[in-house]
């Protein structure tokens, strides 16, 4: 009988860790909530001074890697998709279980932008299901969903076991849930839009009772908890109904004697200029969160005297955060040059291993002297600029190969392991390869090939193909 | 609250942990409450009302049915008179009310009314869940009760166990109460099972997979031709008529294995309801393969009493002396009378509508009447052409034939009227485009590539387990396993359901089609 109860017992377990893992794996590795959360819990213990909580206009907009290369602000963006208060709350709940922060920022934009009391399910997915079994998760998807729903949201399964034909690797290794992920989800493009001004509107627009409730608890809460509360609205092209929204939620503050900033009113202090700081009409390009979060920084320390934790111990994970976000930003540039000159400029930077390598075809193809001048200034040796290859590492040159024999070359670090090689085809044909873990590259066998790895962010950052026919025109694989 | 819900799970266990901690004496008591509880969760409360209602009313009625009572005969004629009465109000207002206005029509005249609009509005809202199934158990019930096949359960909490336990409450199977009484309030306690329970559960979640991963992606192929069948014609009607018979048997099929083992798990055994239909070689063989307690029922308190009734017996003495002794070898009518009563009957029970009546009625009676009628004439061409019959290949064409005449009937059943069934069939045959099962067409009904890959192979597994399912019980193999063999296969089962099955916030899988009768 024992040995039967144990079988009873292993079968258990074994439902147990299936339904875990196919929950792990299935679960969206969603940027707009769920990773946020994800990452906040793998956080050391006090350690994050600034929590910005509410919409993707914190998220995407607060650049923690500026306000740490700039302040030394150990801040943390804790907010999901079109957040409701009531998320918001909860979240709130979870966060101070583990942390005490000097100061929590909270953005309010998503009762004027999408004023709902029940999100649609994708964006209710990204505001819950990070969240760890415990009774606020519960507590939030109750407050998320009408009554009948209940049953259905809370059974992860239900809602992400769809995902089965659209999982990727990461899905498997969920590479973003990290103690260096401090939350930051940048926008990239530019969109140019009629600078708003919004001074004039006093009026005010009142909120859904469920909005007001649970802004309220926030305060409470904050207030309970002993931890000052700033609300504010990030810059974005804001519309004068959604200002009378803010204006209320204003008067809800002051009335509790929360600080409360709008930043839609400081446009000249922050230096944002609408023709080239926007990715959309709701938040900031790169150029655009660069500009304010140095602008936020210098408030943060002015008011509150936000302590400069560089250099300390156990804030290395900024540091690494930092370099992340320098990182991103330089591939989103590498990505979007288009001159084939500063191109090679920008490969000197220090987390770059490039691979270039010119076509057989370039024998009877001469490149311009100023190019040669300029991929020689870049640290391409020789081969690499004429019928060859050439590895840079951080803009020098660490191998050189001119024969046109196959080839196989290896790179291995904590991070990386990569191969090149090049085979040659039964037709002759010579075919260059880059394995990035266990990801092939094909490279073209024309003009000049460039292949650009960043060891920091572990990731293929550019591949690009130039015509030496053609004016150097680059084209992106 | 369906077998597929969390609700369902939960229930089922309490239900299940607290069974096996009783005495034998209330063990039933407890299965009682459990199916009252059910019922309540699945029905509003007035419908509630009027089943404990009819149980008691029966119950009462059945007390005078005892052997040692008089005036048995005119008890029964009332009783029977009563549950029929029943079963036509609650769900066939509509349909004998929209005869009667079709009369009048005819005639020119106008007999609907909004009182009996009202009327029938009403009962359609006030009509039991599971009226279709409860009601012909408590008949049956009466029926051998009249005929002395055992005496009056004394106990009305025993009697309403017997006719509401939850499991049978969902589509049936239709059970008799001679071979439920010991199962269900027995003398010997019902001790818990590791083996018997295990063996439950595994039964279920195999239905569970039936049910979600094949039966739902076909429904969604089904609707899509279905409610689009003017622009689907030609090869997408074929296409729609072998799908839902698929559907149809692996949702209910599917279904029946939750719920056989779901009472498994309990210790109490419900009669199968089938027995792998597709591998029959004709139509007759199908039906004693499909519905096995339907088919059953109607067998014992239909076609039998018909056939022993004044018409058949009058029948049956002009054939002899028309056509002598052997008449029943050529032209069998008194049987082929008793097999239509049983038919119209069957086609009617699935629902009020002509498409019922006839698709799983009186098309499937023709077809058996006419391979009775026939057979001998297939004898004879058979050994003209020198086809041998005694082969795998002459079976599997048998076994094709017998699905084409099934999956065309069960072609009406899904139709909204008889007229749209014919409406899609002349559709079929005015088209000719085979092209689409090459040229990508049938990735664009509502399943991609992937999701017809996930399919077949769904298909495949099913038609392997039914292969072994002939030699020997699946499930008795299994257990003749290593265990790391069996939870690795568990583990596979569970991991595909899971994952591949369609449930949750973006489908409505948890309606079973013979859930609505």
């Amino acid at each position: 009988m024992m040995k039967k109860w144990i079988k009873f017992i292993i079968l258990l377990i074994t439902t147990g860790i299936i339904l875990f893992l196919c929950e792990r794996v299935l679960l969206l590795k969603s940027e707009d909530g769920i990773e946020q959360i994800e990452s906040f819990y793998l956080q050391k213990e006090n350690t994050v001074d600034v929590i910005f909580m509410g919409n993707s206009h914190t998220y995407c907009n607060i650049n923690t890697g500026v306000l740490w290369d700039e302040y030394g602000i150990a801040g943390f963006n804790l907010g999901g998709a079109e957040q409701p208060y009531w998320n918001t709350y909860y979240y709130m709940k979870e966060a101070l279980k583990t942390q005490k922060p000097q100061l929590i920022m909270l953005e309010i934009s998503a009762v004027g932008i999408n004023p709902t009391d029940y999100q649609p399910d994708n964006w209710l997915i990204c505001n819950t299901y990070g969240m760890k079994w415990n009774a606020n998760k519960i507590a939030a998807l109750k407050a998320s969903v009408f009554e009948d729903y209940f049953e259905r949201m809370v059974i992860p399964m239900n809602s992400i076991h769809s995902r089965y034909d659209e999982l990727t690797r990461e899905d498997f290794t969920d590479p973003n849930r990290s103690i260096t992920n401090k939350g930051f989800d940048p926008r990239e493009g530019v969109r140019a839009f009629d600078r708003p001004d919004v001074s004039g509107v006093t009026e005010t627009t009142a909120i859904s009772a469920k909005s007001e409730k649970y802004l309220l608890k926030i305060i409470e809460l904050t207030k309970a908890e002993g931890i000052p509360l700033v609300i504010f609205t990030a810059p974005y092209v804001v519309k004068e109904d959604s200002q009378k929204v803010y204006n209320y939620v204003f008067e809800i503050a002051k009335a509790s004697q929360i600080p409360v900033v709008d930043f839609n009113q400081q446009y000249d202090e922050i230096g944002l200029d609408f023709n080239v700081d926007m990715a959309d009409d709701l938040h900031l390009n790169r150029a655009g969160n660069a500009k304010f979060s140095k602008y936020l920084g210098h408030y943060l320390t002015e008011q509150y005297g936000i302590p400069d934790r560089r250099g300390m111990e156990a804030y290395v994970s900024w540091d690494e955060d930092a370099l992340n976000q320098r990182q991103d930003n330089a591939a989103y540039a590498l990505r979007t040059t288009s001159d084939f000159g500063e191109y090679l400029k920008q490969l000197a930077n220090e987390q770059y291993m490039s691979f270039v390598f010119t076509g057989y075809n370039m024998d009877d193809v001469a490149i311009d002297a100023q190019i040669v001048e300029m991929m020689q200034a870049a640290g391409i040796g020789a081969s690499g600029i004429m019928n060859g290859q050439s590895i840079l590492l951080g803009g020098k040159d660490i191998w050189d190969y001119t024969d046109l024999e196959e080839f196989e070359w290896a790179f291995e670090d904590q991070k990386s392991h990569l191969v090149c090689s090049r085979e040659i085809s039964e037709h002759k044909d010579r075919l260059l390869k880059v394995f990035v873990g266990d990801t092939r590259y094909d490279l073209k066998n024309e003009g000049i090939s460039i292949l650009v790895y960043d060891r920091q962010l572990d990731r293929v950052v550019d591949v690009v193909n130039v015509d030496t026919q053609n004016q150097y025109q680059m084209t992106r694989q | 609250m369906s077998v597929i819900s969390l609700q369902f799970v939960l229930f089922f266990l309490g239900i299940l942990i607290v069974y096996y901690l009783l005495p034998q004496k209330l063990q039933w008591i407890w299965l009682l409450l459990a199916s009252g509880l059910f019922y309540c969760v699945n029905a509003t409360w007035i419908q509630s009302l009027i089943f404990v209602a009819y149980l008691m009313i029966n119950w009462i009625l059945s007390q005078f049915l005892h052997p040692e009572r008089q005036h048995r005969k005119g008890v029964y004629t009332g009783v029977l008179i009563f549950d029929i009465l029943v079963l036509m109000v609650f769900k066939y207002s509509r349909f004998f009310y929209q005869i009667f206005c079709g009369i009048g029509l005819v005639f020119g005249q106008v007999w609907n009314s909004e009182g009996a609009d009202l009327f029938v509005n009403q009962t359609e809202t006030l009509a039991p869940a599971r009226i279709s199934y409860f009601a012909l158990i408590v008949i049956g019930y009466m029926t051998d009760l009249y005929w002395g096949k055992y005496v009056p359960q004394k106990n009305i909490g025993k009697f309403a166990l017997f006719a509401s336990y939850f499991p049978q409450m969902t589509s049936g199977p239709i059970v008799k109460y001679d071979e439920m009484q010991n199962r269900l309030f027995g003398e010997v306690k019902h001790e818990f099972d590791y083996n018997r329970v295990i063996r439950g559960l595994q039964r279920a979640l195999w239905g569970i997979f039936k049910k979600l991963v094949i039966s739902e992606r076909c429904a969604i192929v089904v609707n899509t031709i279905y409610t689009y069948y003017q622009a689907y014609n030609g090869c997408y009607i074929f296409l729609a008529a072998g799908l839902f018979a698929i559907q149809l048997y692996t949702d209910f099929s599917g279904l029946m294995d939750i719920v056989l083992g779901v009472s498994e798990a309990l210790g109490i055994e419900l009669p199968e309801n089938f027995n792998t239909p597709f591998y029959s070689v004709g139509i007759a063989e199908f039906w004693r393969r499909w519905h096995i307690t339907l088919g059953g029922w109607l067998r014992d308190y239909v076609f039998y009493p018909v056939l022993r009734g004044k018409l058949c017996r009058d029948l049956r003495k002009f054939f002899k002396k028309k056509f002598g002794r052997q008449y029943e070898q050529k032209f069998d009518l008194p049987t082929y009378v008793g097999l239509f009563a049983s038919w119209f009957l069957i086609g009617l029970w699935h629902g009020g509508g002509w498409n019922y009546i006839f698709g799983v009625g009186l098309y499937m009676w023709l077809m058996i009447v006419l391979s009775e009628l026939c057979q001998p004439m297939f004898k004879k061409l058979n050994t003209a052409l020198r086809i041998k019959t005694e082969c795998f290949s002459w079976k599997l064409f048998q076994r094709a034939r017998t699905f084409c005449i099934f999956a065309f009937g069960l072609s009406f059943f899904r139709a909204a009227s008889l007229k749209e069934g014919f409406d899609m069939w002349r559709e079929a045959f005015v088209t000719f485009n085979p092209w689409i099962f090459l040229d990508q067409s049938i990735f664009n009904l509502g399943l991609d590539r992937r999701e017809w890959q996930i399919f077949l192979v769904g298909l495949l597994v099913l038609l392997i387990v039914s292969m072994l399912q002939q030699k020997a019980q699946v499930r008795d193999l299994l257990v003749k396993q290593n265990f790391l063999f069996r939870l690795g296969l568990f583990a596979a089962l569970f991991i595909v359901v899971i994952v591949l099955g369609y449930y949750g916030t973006d489908f409505n899988a948890a309606d079973f089609i013979y859930g609505r009768f």
